[in-house]
């Protein structure tokens, strides 16, 4: 099926008339005016294309996929709740948490559509038995919401019985003996080049 | 701007009125002042009037697409496309099964053949047999009978008395029909609401080995009406939150679910948790099943079937004829579980379910809803209790985790 094009509903009724009313323009003109409620129609259906995608729904249409996921707005429906782009993120994440198998690799991938704006890497470490440790890296603190939703998210997508032993997220950079970009850790030859050692040579030497 | 108005608050569209209105303004962009001559015209102002009527239809249309794209609006058949999109469908009418016994009076062998048709008198139901049976002289035999139409049908446990044959062959005079256990009712088609409920539950359904996969997956089997998981993620046995589960091993999890206690639905209920859980974490309940892996290893697998609390409600309502009775029980039902008089089965409250006091209260009034406005000016007295009847008990009621409450018209005491 092919996609909506917009069109010019008022010029297709007129190039549709039969030719000895054509050049008529009391006729031409009733014709566009009555006409324009179907452009109005159209633009409606334009809108209907992609109102209920991840990329172009807002408000009330998120809300409406939001139940599709199992993810309720937080604080309420449009236009109460929480704001569409926090929303939207949360979405997201739905769709992988519901996909979720408890993998290591499941809950990275959820996290960081989770925390899009601000992650930088997720670590998740096997604490055996059946227990883990998931940290977050992220450009900046996290607001209690979105701490909040990392809990509930995590809880959601791994796999039943197993324990989450600790849940938290760091503001880069961190110290560490590799240095690494993800997630992001300075280590003893990295940080400022005057000082060669790293963050730890100017621990040492400030 | 003119037309139907969309955006993040949704769709809204136009009423007759405001699309005239609408045509109205364009004419007058066209005509410019001779708009009140057009207005004056009987010819133009009927085709207005016609056109409005058209576009009023198409944006009805439009609007009905819309609502079809949300899980709480859309209906029929369009809640069934909806939610293929979880990878679940409408769970069809079932019929009731009954497993007879066929007691031969004559001196040589008879047969019941395949689809001869017996009545069970007290309902006035047809059944027809599902195998064709052979019964020796003077002995007896078993042989299942399913209902012709679908839906719940009572059958009580019952004598010969209750059922004679329609079908005509060679030993329908001598082969006596009873039932010495009551049937299997059948099910009505999954209605909407409860459709949007197992909806709810079924978005975690292509996951695997989260508590929201295995409770999504095990909802979805046939017969399954209700499942909760709960888990116990310590390194210790027990639980307390969200529910108090002494016995729930440590690194382990309980699905607890409403279904027939039949050994096909218990082995897939089985077989859906073990294709589910996580290796190396245990399972818990009163029901054990044997399930071989792809090794040909047998696993014990175990799972809790709920049990039903039968809940006797008495309500004494003020200013409602008792021609609403039946209403006024059809939607106790429907909050609490149950079957409705229209033969709908709903789910209610669930397992471990809490029945709250005003919630059941605002169910009755709704029910005796008339012109807009409840008929009901208020409730004497509500009492709803797993004991009874009489109930005692006014307050909020909440079951065990293991346990789902369920009533019907029989234990519903309506007064006036």
């Amino acid at each position: 099926m092919a996609d909506l094009t917009p069109m010019d509903a008022a010029a297709e009724a007129i190039a549709a008339l039969p030719g000895q009313f054509i050049g008529r323009p009391h006729i031409e003109a009733l014709w566009r005016a009555m006409a324009s409620p179907v452009t109005d129609l159209e633009a409606v259906l334009q809108w209907l294309q992609t109102a209920f995608t991840l990329d172009a729904g807002t408000g009330k249409q998120l809300d409406a996929i939001g139940q599709i996921v199992g993810q309720p707005r937080a604080g309420g429906p449009y236009p109460v709740g929480e704001a569409d782009a926090d929303y939207l993120r949360k979405l997201r994440a739905a769709a992988l948490r519901n996909r979720s198998m408890g993998s290591a690799a499941d809950l990275i991938a959820m996290v960081r559509a989770l925390l899009s704006t601000k992650i930088i890497g997720v670590q998740v470490s096997d604490y055996p038995p059946a227990g883990f440790k998931l940290s977050a890296y992220v450009s900046s603190a996290l607001t209690t919401a979105e701490a909040a939703a990392l809990v509930e998210f995590c809880v959601s997508a791994k796999a039943a019985g197993v324990g989450i032993l600790g849940l938290a997220w760091y503001t880069a950079p961190v110290f560490g003996f590799v240095p690494s970009t993800d997630p992001p850790v300075e280590g003893y030859g990295d940080g400022n080049p005057l000082h060669p050692g790293g963050s730890w040579a100017n621990y040492i030497y400030p | 701007m003119p037309g139907p108005t969309y955006g993040a608050s949704g769709l809204q569209i136009q009423t007759a009125t405001e699309i005239q209105a609408d045509l109205a303004a364009y004419l007058q962009a066209q005509f410019g002042v001779s708009l009140q001559a057009l207005n004056g015209n009987a010819v133009i102002g009927q085709l207005v009037s016609a056109w409005a009527q058209v576009l009023v239809a198409h944006q009805e249309g439009i609007d009905g697409i819309y609502q079809a794209q949300h899980l709480d609006g859309a209906a029929g058949v369009n809640l069934d496309r909806l939610v293929q999109l979880l990878g679940i469908t409408r769970n069809a009418a079932t019929k009731t099964v009954v497993t007879v016994t066929l007691t031969n009076s004559d001196a040589v062998p008879h047969t019941a053949p395949l689809g001869a048709v017996v009545q069970h008198l007290p309902t006035g139901q047809l059944f027809g047999v599902t195998v064709a049976t052979t019964v020796g002289a003077l002995g007896t035999a078993t042989v299942q009978v399913q209902a012709a139409a679908t839906g719940p049908i009572d059958v009580t446990a019952g004598t010969s008395a209750n059922w004679a044959w329609l079908s005509s062959f060679a030993g329908s005079t001598f082969l006596a029909v009873s039932n010495p256990a009551a049937g299997s009712a059948g099910t009505a088609e999954e209605s909407d609401p409860d459709l949007r409920v197992r909806a709810a539950a079924s978005a975690h359904l292509p996951g695997k080995g989260t508590v929201g996969a295995i409770r999504a997956t095990i909802a979805d089997l046939d017969g399954v009406t209700y499942c909760q998981v709960f888990e116990n993620v310590s390194d210790f046995i027990g639980i307390t939150s969200p529910v108090v589960i002494a016995g729930l091993p440590a690194h382990a999890f309980v699905a607890v679910a409403v279904a027939p206690d039949t050994a096909a639905e218990r082995q897939a209920i089985a077989g859906v948790i073990f294709a589910q859980k996580p290796a190396g974490i245990d399972t818990y309940g009163n029901k054990t099943e044997t399930i071989v892996d792809s090794q040909g290893y047998s696993h014990a697998v175990k799972f809790e079937l709920a049990t039903a609390s039968t809940i006797f409600v008495a309500v004494q309502v003020v200013g409602v004829s008792t021609a609403f009775d039946t209403a006024i029980k059809d939607a106790i039902i429907g909050y609490i579980g149950g079957t409705q008089s229209t033969g709908v089965t709903v789910a209610g409250r669930g397992v471990g379910g809490t029945i709250v006091a005003d919630a059941l209260e605002s169910m009755i009034f709704f029910a005796t809803l008339s012109g807009g406005q409840s008929s009901c000016t208020g409730i004497a007295g509500l009492a709803f209790d797993t004991a009874g009847p009489p109930p005692i008990n006014v307050a909020n009621l909440t079951l065990p985790w293991n346990r789902y409450p369920i009533t019907s018209g029989a234990n519903i005491a309506v007064t006036h």
